[in-house]
């Protein structure tokens, strides 16, 4: 009988435990088919950006060029956990790695912790990983550094964040580690008399923010333009080109498809420069861009400072918003040749990408002590004023330009960099998409700096007192009338 | 499925016919309305760069309130049930052991949705009162409750399964808060230092309610957060399941 009640035993053992394993088995195998959906999820997600701004969003142009992205790129975020910035890198990292898939990879470091990897990057590509940046490390060993403050335009008084511009950085330190040889621009002095020096340090830093180089260069005695050009830029030269000159820069912008941006100084007489526009459709006229004031008791004066649009959807301004913009002194208007069958059938595309203010006109009296609109002269009214506009030209009967194209900008103001340092964002945002379109690098226009929201509730004391009212007592009045009748009807 | 349903109502008649219920949920009501006004004020003074929305989610207080709340909501599903001696009778009667868990961890998600109703409607009443359209979004207000509701699935569920292993309401209580808590900080320990290898970093980041509740407060809805709460609800859910199947066995 014991023997029987101890096999009994026995066997309720074996079967509890043989239970215990199987249910061992079974956790097991749940958590790891969860984990299994977690890594599936992690790999394969997705984001819907309903946040004010869209500022989680990449433009057009950053989804194209990393989904066709050449090699593969690590991005290294190295930040203390404190700074300000690193909220924005962290989420524009996050989509760079979603839409660059497995070709970007992103590693987020802190500074004040990861000691050891930190070492380890530093031995390897030979960094310098003391203050809060952004390290770009390229397939072929090419790196590009991106410090925190040049991610951000800060606010000079209070210090506070007025636009992050990490994307457009990051796509073109992208470009550059991944970019086959470095662009160059050349700006074309010896001409003008003032000014220079501070314009190519400007541009200098524009063009290098977008993974390009800028050389100063003589077209005087030149027999060719050097063959890294890939772009001119005349920065409101004050004296015009010889016709041998001009031919060399017609032919390094039809031949070579190489790029020009042109700032047109209305003061100069520039017949050569302008005969390559008036060639293509845009024809600069002899006037200046101005208004006066018709307000009663306002003295009389003539205003030379003209508030323009730059027209989005075509060439440099294709992606870009609705901006405004003010071009200082003195600026001639363009006429912009856009449907005229004789550009269109040489496959001409001249097109206008700023407007000005509809109380503007090109007044060719501008020298005369009272100027007003005269229709047989002047240019505008009805018409629309345009003060800068793009070129593109392509081989005849070659509309989609498969076979290359010229591309050009004109602006009828010298000082869209301006002289004394004081470069509207605007216009430096204007001239670099300038720039980048006619060098063909459409991936670089339109990524505008994204601007943060800020927050602040203003409201009179009365509102916040009902306010105050109803979210701490009524709410929870409501809720404990509902508790005592619930009370009562029990207690009935 | 009607069996689930009978559960359903059964656990919601318990709670909501009950005062404390409703005392419970004043009480939350209140604590969550001042930090609402507090954030208000604050915002009133100086200006930000977050949402009224983000402000109010984000704040370490209000977490520290919201997460009181699964243990009072879970501790009685089972826990009770076995105190009373009326778990046997549930595990014997005609019904299979999911059909009382989905009954009773539905009941105890309409109840914490319940409780979170007052909270989210106080962005629709700032708005009618002061007419001020850009304290917030829209989109920062789908994130956020969104978020909670994801947060609430997953914490009930922790709930259910510490209501499951013992038959102290008490011990329940606090296994549940224990869980809730160890989960909600493993968003800060990336921050603590403990974790210093990114890969670590990045799968504590993965797991961060602090994270997902960051990002989604600011709109961006993004399908990991779903994936993690909802997969890890469903494994804590079937380890439950077993616990209550294991009865059988264990006797």
């Amino acid at each position: 009988m014991a023997e029987h009640n101890h096999d009994k035993e026995d066997s309720i053992f074996n079967r509890r435990w043989s239970a215990v394993g199987h249910l061992a088995v079974r956790i097991i195998l749940m958590v790891m088919v969860c984990i299994q959906f977690n890594y599936l999820g992690c790999r394969q997600y997705n984001t819907l950006d309903l946040s004010r701004n869209k500022k989680f969003t990449l433009s057009d142009r950053t989804s194209g060029f990393l989904r066709q992205l050449r090699g593969n790129v690590k991005i290294v975020s190295a930040f203390l956990g404190t700074s300000d910035v690193l909220p924005d890198v962290k989420g524009l990292l996050s989509e760079y790695d979603r839409i660059g898939g497995d070709r970007i990879s992103t590693e987020n470091l802190d500074l004040s912790r990861s000691r050891s990897r930190i070492t380890e990057l530093r031995d390897k590509y030979k960094l310098d990983l003391n203050r809060d940046q952004l390290v770009i490390i390229g397939e072929s060993g090419r790196v590009k550094m991106i410090g925190s403050e040049e991610l951000v335009s800060r606010d000079a008084a209070t210090g506070r964040i007025l636009e992050f511009n990490g994307e457009e950085k990051l796509t073109s330190a992208l470009l550059e580690v991944t970019e086959q040889q470095q662009k160059k621009v050349y700006l074309i002095t010896g001409d003008r008399s003032t000014g220079l020096i501070s314009i190519a340090n400007q541009l200098q830093s524009l063009v290098n923010a977008q993974n390009a180089r800028l050389e100063q260069l003589i077209l005087r005695g030149r027999q060719t333009i050097p063959s890294d050009a890939d772009a001119l830029v005349f920065a409101g030269n004050s004296r015009d080109i010889s016709k041998g000159e001009a031919d060399l820069v017609r032919n390094y912008w039809e031949q070579r498809k190489g790029g020009l941006v042109i700032f047109l100084d209305p003061a100069a007489d520039t017949p050569n420069l302008n005969s390559i526009l008036r060639e293509n459709g845009v024809l600069p006229q002899p006037d200046r861009v101005l208004t006066v004031p018709t307000i009663p008791g306002l003295a009389y004066k003539k205003i030379y400072n003209v508030p323009v649009t730059i027209m989005p959807g075509f060439g440099p301004t294709r992606d870009l918003p609705i901006l405004a913009l003010q071009l200082m002194d003195r600026t001639q208007s363009l006429i912009v040749q856009n449907n005229d069958e004789i550009y269109l059938s040489r496959n001409v595309k001249p097109t206008p990408l700023m407007i000005s203010n509809e109380l503007f006109w090109g007044e060719t009296e501008f020298e005369a002590e009272e100027v007003s609109y005269d229709p047989d002269v002047d240019n505008g009214r009805p018409d629309p004023v345009f003060t800068a506009a793009a070129i593109e030209k392509g081989e005849p009967g070659d509309p989609d330009f498969s076979k290359g194209v010229s591309r050009l900008v004109v602006a009828g103001n010298p000082n869209l960099i301006s002289p004394d340092g004081n470069t509207q964002k605007t216009a430096s945002d204007f001239c670099m998409a300038s720039i980048n379109w006619v060098m063909n690098r459409d991936q670089l226009l339109g990524i505008a700096p994204k601007k943060p929201a800020s927050y602040n509730l203003f409201m009179r004391n009365s509102t916040f007192g009902l306010l105050q009212t109803l979210i701490i007592w009524v709410f929870p009045t409501v809720l404990l009338f509902c508790g005592a009748l619930v009370w009562y009807h029990r207690r009935a | 499925m009607r069996t689930t349903a009978i559960i359903y109502m059964k656990e919601l008649r318990s709670f909501f016919l009950s005062p404390f219920a409703f005392v419970v949920m004043a009480l939350f009501t209140f604590i969550n309305g001042w930090l609402f006004i507090s954030t208000v004020n604050a915002m009133r003074v100086t200006t930000i760069p977050y949402s009224l929305v983000y402000n109010v989610f984000s704040s370490g207080w209000f977490w520290m309130g919201f997460l009181f709340i699964f243990p009072v909501i879970t501790m009685r599903l089972f826990a009770e049930e076995k105190k009373t001696g009326t778990f046997e009778g549930l595990m014997t009667a005609p019904v299979r052991t999911g059909e009382v868990l989905i009954g009773k961890y539905g009941a105890a998600v309409t109840v914490y949705l319940a409780m979170l109703a007052p909270l989210l409607l106080f962005f629709p009443v700032f708005k009618m009162v002061t007419g001020q359209e850009d304290a917030f979004h829209s989109g920062a207000q789908w994130g956020s409750a969104l978020i909670l509701i994801l947060v609430g699935i997953f914490n009930i569920a922790i709930g259910t399964l510490a209501s499951a292993v013992t038959a102290n309401q008490l011990i329940a209580a606090m296994l549940t808060f224990v869980g809730v808590m160890l989960h909600y900080f493993f968003g800060f320990f990336v921050g603590f230092a403990t974790l210093p290898d990114s890969k670590w970093a990045a799968g504590m980041d993965y797991v961060s309610t602090v994270q997902h509740v960051q990002l989604l407060t600011q709109g961006l809805i993004d399908s990991r957060p779903f994936v993690y709460y909802l997969t890890f609800s469903a494994l804590i859910l079937s380890v439950t399941w077993h616990v209550i199947e294991s009865r059988k066995w264990r006797i």
